[in-house]
């Protein structure tokens, strides 16, 4: 049998038709030379992705029995998913198909028609050389499992573990220490609703403790994993006595949180452990237990200095969450101690959230002192500084309160390499968009929430947290399979050298070596089809499907004709 | 390459790979804001420029491209 190419040419309304001449094209396209031995079915359409033009898309495949088809209409980010759905309708392979770009890219671009025209023919040509090319591919579907890991068990991995446990999804919940709660739990109140954070973590444990399909580890680590999205197999080791577990899971929710770092290696902050100088996590946690803030000897501060973005100048970021913490715990002792001064030193003021700003303001009609200073230094409890004016000012105190950098968890490092996902240059996990896609990792089926990501408060991490188990409900949904991406790359088994460039390249581990061959296998289901290995193959061993050399080498000769 | 045809140099033949995530959708945005560019420019769809092997190039030039444009 021979071939018959259907060429479908959208008008998109007036949106191409008034743009390029529509008749000229289907003429000069049944004209083509290198395409007279072959069977062309030439159709115009008003809208060819309505409901309308989709029907008659499938009657004309039908009736006129096409072995390929072209649409040429907008640009395939649109519609190209709407047309593969007509084909799979159909006895044609949905990739036996192309479309041709001649809305955006050729009607929009150029304003003469005639130009237009010709670039339209050339480009359809082009998919048409394209088109007889491809090959037939299929989909295949792989079970999936909907189970979850949940790594870190701070205020991010509680909430998206609770938010995600049901009959039907079991989650693994992995915690490095030997309680649960993370930082959180050391916080005495959150900022506007003080007091009530004990109280509301304590809940969401007591909740988590008391749900039957949340599998809780503590004082465990990610010891193993290998799989993609639907089918990790997971080893996690007990660190205490280094039993070890294994399970399956289809997502991983990264939320291990930060640490704070070390004041001693800002140069300007000199203090022993004699002086009453506090980073304001000691100073909550201090409030969590006594409910007061006192001196190392027990004795009430007379007055207090709060010192802003300390290593702010290493970490190279602002932590976020310092200023409004800082502002709090002033609140704190202004309500204990009336008539005690409370300086706060700020380089910066960040109060990026929406109640911030008038919480600021409140504290600032009771009396507490903020001085803008361009840099300080710290002597035990004194305090010199400069103001942005080069003005020198010193200032005792009896009580130093400070906010050190947030930075990444301790281990994330490892545990990035473990997971196969990209860090950012703080070290921190990166996004796979920091816009767009926020709580994604480079990795499809891991994500990242809370301030495993960078700096993050409570509200932040709830939020993010609560998206990532939106993602995964939607994207493992229990007792429906999943379907990888087919256009991904092959290795051809005997040309193959076996030198692993390709393993070097790929990005999403998707290659991996067989010693009883020696050559690489790709596993379809990590990989993306973004064809790197294809380009950097030195044998020419690997193909892309569905992009194939000889399929762009038609698009080539169709762009240089 | 001293031959070349005055038409040619007029219109430079531009073979453009542009990835299907970044530059693709840019020269989609081309269009969506009706900015124009030469005809002779025609885009060849690529999954990733990394996919871009040198053969492509070679091809093109060979063929008589003025002008490669990888977009990524």
């Amino acid at each position: 049998m021979g071939d018959k190419i259907g060429i479908f040419l959208c008008e998109c309304g007036p949106n191409i038709a008034s743009k390029v001449d529509m008749d000229r094209i289907a003429a000069e396209i049944a004209g083509l030379k290198d395409f007279g031995d072959k069977e062309l079915v030439i159709r115009r359409h008003k809208l060819l992705c309505s409901n309308e033009g989709k029907k008659f898309l499938e009657d004309e495949i039908n009736s006129n029995e096409l072995t390929h088809m072209v649409c040429a209409a907008c640009s395939p980010r649109e519609h190209d998913s709407t047309f593969i759905g007509v084909c799979k309708k159909t006895k044609l392979n949905p990739y036996l198909y192309t479309m041709v770009n001649i809305r955006e890219q050729c009607a929009w671009v150029i304003p003469d028609k005639e130009q237009s025209t010709d670039k339209a023919v050339k480009y359809i040509h082009g998919g048409m050389n394209r088109v007889l090319y491809q090959e037939q591919l299929f989909e295949n579907q792989l079970d999936s499992n909907c189970d979850v890991l949940v790594i870190g068990a701070g205020i991010a991995g509680v909430q998206a573990s609770l938010n995600l446990a049901s009959k039907d999804r079991t989650v693994y919940l992995i915690e490095r220490a030997p309680e649960l709660g993370g930082k959180t739990t050391r916080l005495h109140g959150l900022l506007t609703e003080q007091g009530s954070n004990l109280n509301m973590i304590s809940q969401k444990l007591a909740k988590l403790k008391k749900n039957p399909n949340i599998k809780v580890f503590t004082s465990t680590k990610l010891e193993s994993i290998i799989g993609f999205q639907g089918n990790y197999e997971i080893v996690i080791r007990n660190l205490v006595n280094n039993d070890t577990t294994e399970f399956m899971a289809g997502a991983v929710i990264v939320a291990t949180g930060y640490e704070l770092l070390h004041a001693g290696e800002s140069a300007y902050m000199e203090f022993s452990d004699e002086h009453d100088v506090h980073c304001g996590l000691e100073i909550e946690a201090l409030m969590a237990q006594q409910k007061k803030v006192l001196k190392k000897n027990g004795k009430t501060p007379t007055s207090v200095g709060i010192i802003h973005c300390v290593g702010r100048e290493l970490s190279g970021y602002c932590s976020k969450i310092c200023c409004n913490y800082l502002i709090k715990i002033s609140s704190y002792i202004r309500a204990m101690y009336p008539d005690v001064p409370v300086v706060h030193y700020i380089r910066d003021l960040c109060l990026p959230t929406k109640d911030s700003q008038s919480f600021y303001k409140d504290v600032r009609e009771e009396g507490i002192e903020f001085k803008y200073i361009s840099g300080l230094n710290l002597k035990g409890e004194t305090v010199k500084y400069a103001d942005p004016y080069g003005t020198e000012g010193t200032d005792e105190h009896d009580m130093i309160i400070y906010a050190k950098s947030v930075i990444p968890a301790m281990g994330t490092k490892e545990l990035a390499q473990l997971l196969n996902i990209d860090l950012d240059e703080y070290g921190f996990i990166k996004e796979a968009h920091l816009k767009i896609n926020p709580i994604s990792s480079s990795n499809d089926g891991i994500f990242a929430v809370g301030a495993a990501h960078g700096p993050a408060n409570v509200a932040d991490s709830i939020i993010q947290a609560k998206a990532a188990v939106a993602k995964i409900s939607t994207q493992l949904i229990p007792g429906q399979k999943i379907v990888p991406e087919v256009k991904v790359s092959e290795v051809l088994e005997a040309y193959c050298t076996g030198c692993q460039t390709c393993l070097k390249v790929c990005k999403y581990g998707a290659i991996y070596f067989d010693d009883a061959k020696a050559v690489s296998v790709v596993n379809g289901a990590v990989c993306r089809g973004c064809g790197n290995c294809v380009g950097s193959c030195p044998s020419g061993s690997i193909r892309s499907r569905h992009f194939t050399n000889p399929q762009l080498f038609q698009e080539i000769k169709e762009a240089v004709r | 390459m001293e031959n070349k045809d005055m038409k040619s140099a007029e219109s430079p033949k531009i073979v453009s790979f542009l990835c299907k995530w970044c530059s693709y959708t840019g020269a989609d945005l081309a269009g969506i804001n009706r900015m124009s560019y030469p005809t002779s420019i025609l885009p060849i769809k690529v999954m990733c420029s990394s996919r871009i092997d040198p053969v492509f190039l070679i091809k093109s030039y060979l063929r008589g491209a003025d002008g490669i444009l990888v977009g990524g």
